[in-house]
């Protein structure tokens, strides 16, 4: 299946100028998506994962700043961009929606007037048109009494129904790639179910690209096509999510899989990862997750591993697969 | 097994009513009328969504809130009956772990003076026994003995969270209740937490309440579980005969909706869909309050509350017409 690449990440480095010193947040991250497809990044806090997505969006605020690397949107290379033209491009071919409905969207403002908001800025139509629009789309990110919701304030609306809300918004100008920074974390189990499902519903006919950010491997083995899994900053792991949840190849991810509690499963004891995530202003040395691997040899301490092939479609960066290539 | 704590038609309602003049009182029922009964040395996991009482259930047994109605017999005493005094020291046997390790520490004290805290409120110990006794509790929790003159904002949320915990054990309690208290970490390091909670309990014979929302971690640490709905315990069961054969609709709903972490069970997933959102508490529908998103629901669902009943051993239900196919996660 090769289809038309959308998005490429090449060698992305995004650093934090801090009082404490320069915090590499993502540290030479690479990966594709294609159109209709979708990728997930998991990753632990501090991984670099939503990182990864700002910079994408283009919303790093004033301390973070891309180092290197190349980001092009359907061919063209977009770090270069102006303000201006970054904007254009935000909201109307990529959009994102966070984690946190209540906080993303405006209390001052009513639903109505947030949705028509994008729709007139993008699409350059008049108001009538825009409310015609607005209500349309609510309907179809499932809420009843589109009119009636149209003219509420965010604080009436649900967990739920904000982040239809927020999904409603970031649909409305049909984007290309839409970026999901860990959209279901904050919501209830049956919730989740509700927003995944319509998620998948509306990408269904549109391919629209989804880039999706989340640290729950249930999420993952649900919704991705593609899965990367980063550590510290780092990519560690890029395949298929059949491959990455049956053959599993770096020791992080295979600890994590072997970490993560399954209902459908009976398990005595969980594998455990000792130790924590490192700081970020004191990596390790070498391999940076040598601090925590079970499998650490006497290399992984002074030298990093690259990302390498070790099937089509698998990449590892890991000293244990470096040889077989 | 000897039955350490019974709960029985306990009832927490909160007074909302808007402005004085009105006559009509309105109340937030954050949990209504429910019972159940712990075993010495087991978990019970209660799970629910946000707003279903389970933390206000956890509240009430620790008698950080006052119950409305209905007892709370610890070790074979009513709680309620007890004086100021009787229950301080009762309390002592039951504790509690909280769910941000970042809030429930005290960031102005050291490790020492947080785990030795309890142990100077309760006993009576010299200074090098107190200090021997905190450095064992550290041991056993698996903090470093280099960290006891630290502060909390030193360690990352996982150690804020053997903190907690050893603070929890430093009195030798029968009951822990836990709210959700690996919901605030990364996914490896809920796993250190949980293995260490159930390595503590086989050493020191705990009971524990484990409070939580994620079913694969109630899953994980529970013997029995108890499912919440809107201030009700809608199932109460083994965790075995609830993940394979879940008899209320909204138990079957709310398995199939956890995510579960293996790409090849994607299109196989049975189950449903729940529609539609948690109703207010303080807005409670009639008849049986799961009605409006019960995809079995019924005209006596609408009118009439279900009682709680045993419909076959060691499995409650709240429900009319129990499932008698409930599609579970778990093979038998």
């Amino acid at each position: 299946m090769s289809r038309e690449s959308l998005l490429e990440v090449r060698d992305l480095k995004t650093y934090f100028y801090t009082e404490d010193g320069v915090i590499p947040s993502v540290d030479g991250v690479s990966f594709t998506i294609k159109k209709g497809e979708t990728v997930a990044v998991v990753g632990e806090s501090g991984s670099g994962k939503s990182v990864t997505s700002l910079s994408i969006m283009g919303l790093l605020d004033t301390a973070g700043k891309i180092e290197s690397g190349t980001i092009l949107f359907e061919g063209s290379e977009v770090t270069t961009l102006s303000k201006k033209e970054r904007r254009k491009l935000r909201g109307n071919e990529m959009a994102m929606i966070f984690q946190e409905p209540l906080t993303s969207l405006n209390p001052l403002f009513t639903v109505g007037n947030q949705i028509s908001e994008a729709i007139r800025i993008h699409q350059k139509v008049n108001k009538k048109e825009a409310k015609k629009r607005s209500i349309e789309i609510l309907k179809k990110v499932g809420i009843a009494r589109a009119e009636k919701v149209f003219h509420s304030y965010p604080h009436l609306l649900s967990g739920g129904m904000r982040q239809r809300v927020m999904i409603a918004i970031a649909l409305s100008c049909n984007p290309k790639l839409l970026i999901a920074d860990e959209p279901t974390t904050a919501l209830d189990v049956t919730i989740q179910a509700q927003i995944l499902h319509l998620m998948k519903e509306l990408i269904k006919d549109k391919q629209t690209s989804i880039l999706f950010i989340t640290h729950d491997l249930g999420v993952v083995a649900e919704m991705a096509d593609q899965v990367i899994v980063m550590y510290a900053g780092q990519v560690v792991e890029y395949t298929d999510v059949f491959t990455l949840f049956k053959e599993a190849a770096h020791p992080y991810t295979t600890s994590l899989l072997a970490s993560t509690p399954k209902i459908h499963e009976q398990t005595e004891t969980l594998q455990v990862i000792e130790g924590t995530v490192p700081n970020p202003n004191d990596m390790p040395s070498g391999c940076r997750f040598h601090t925590r691997c079970p499998n650490v040899m006497e290399k992984c301490m002074n030298n990093e591993p690259v990302l390498t092939n070790i099937h089509a479609h698998h990449q590892v960066k890991c000293w244990l697969y470096e040889e077989e290539v | 097994m000897a039955v350490i704590l019974s709960v029985r038609g306990l009832k927490k309602y909160f007074d909302v009513t808007e402005g004085w003049w009105k006559k009509e009182k309105q109340y937030l029922k954050a949990v209504d009328h429910i019972s159940f009964d712990v075993n010495d040395g087991e978990t019970l996991g209660i799970v629910g969504e946000s707003g279903c009482g389970k933390s206000t259930t956890g509240n009430l047994i620790m008698q950080l809130l006052e119950k409305t109605e209905g007892e709370i017999i610890f070790q074979g005493v009513d709680l309620a009956t007890l004086s100021k005094h009787e229950l301080r020291k009762k309390r002592a046997e039951m504790q509690m772990i909280f769910q941000d390790p970042f809030s429930s520490l005290n960031p102005r004290m050291k490790v020492f003076d947080i785990i030795a805290e309890p142990l100077l409120t309760h006993l009576n110990l010299s200074s090098k026994r107190l200090k021997e006794e905190v450095l064992s509790l550290m041991d056993q929790v698996g903090l470093d003995r280099s960290y006891i003159h630290r502060y909390p904002h030193e360690f990352s949320g996982g150690q804020r969270q053997r903190i907690g915990i050893a603070r929890a054990i430093a009195l030798r309690p029968k009951l822990i209740i836990c709210d959700e208290p690996v919901s605030a970490l990364d996914v490896s390091i809920q796993s250190q937490i949980l293995n260490l909670m159930s390595k503590l309990q086989k050493e020191l014979r705990l009971t524990f309440i484990f409070i939580a929302h994620g079913l694969p971690a109630v899953k994980y640490i529970s013997d029995k579980i108890a499912v919440m709905y809107l201030g009700k315990i809608v199932e109460l069961t083994t965790k075995e005969k609830l993940f394979s054969k879940p008899l209320h609709p909204y138990t079957e709903g709310l398995l199939s909706a956890v995510p579960l972490p293996d790409p090849t069970l994607r299109h196989k997933k049975e189950g449903v869909i729940l529609e539609g959102d948690l109703p207010s508490p303080t807005n409670i529908p009639s008849g049986c309050r799961f009605h409006p998103r019960c995809p079995h629901a019924q005209e006596k669902c609408r009118n009439e509350e279900p009682t709680f009943i045993a419909h076959e051993e060691e499995h409650y239900v709240a429900c009319h017409f129990p499932l008698k196919e409930g599609v579970g996660v778990l093979e038998k």
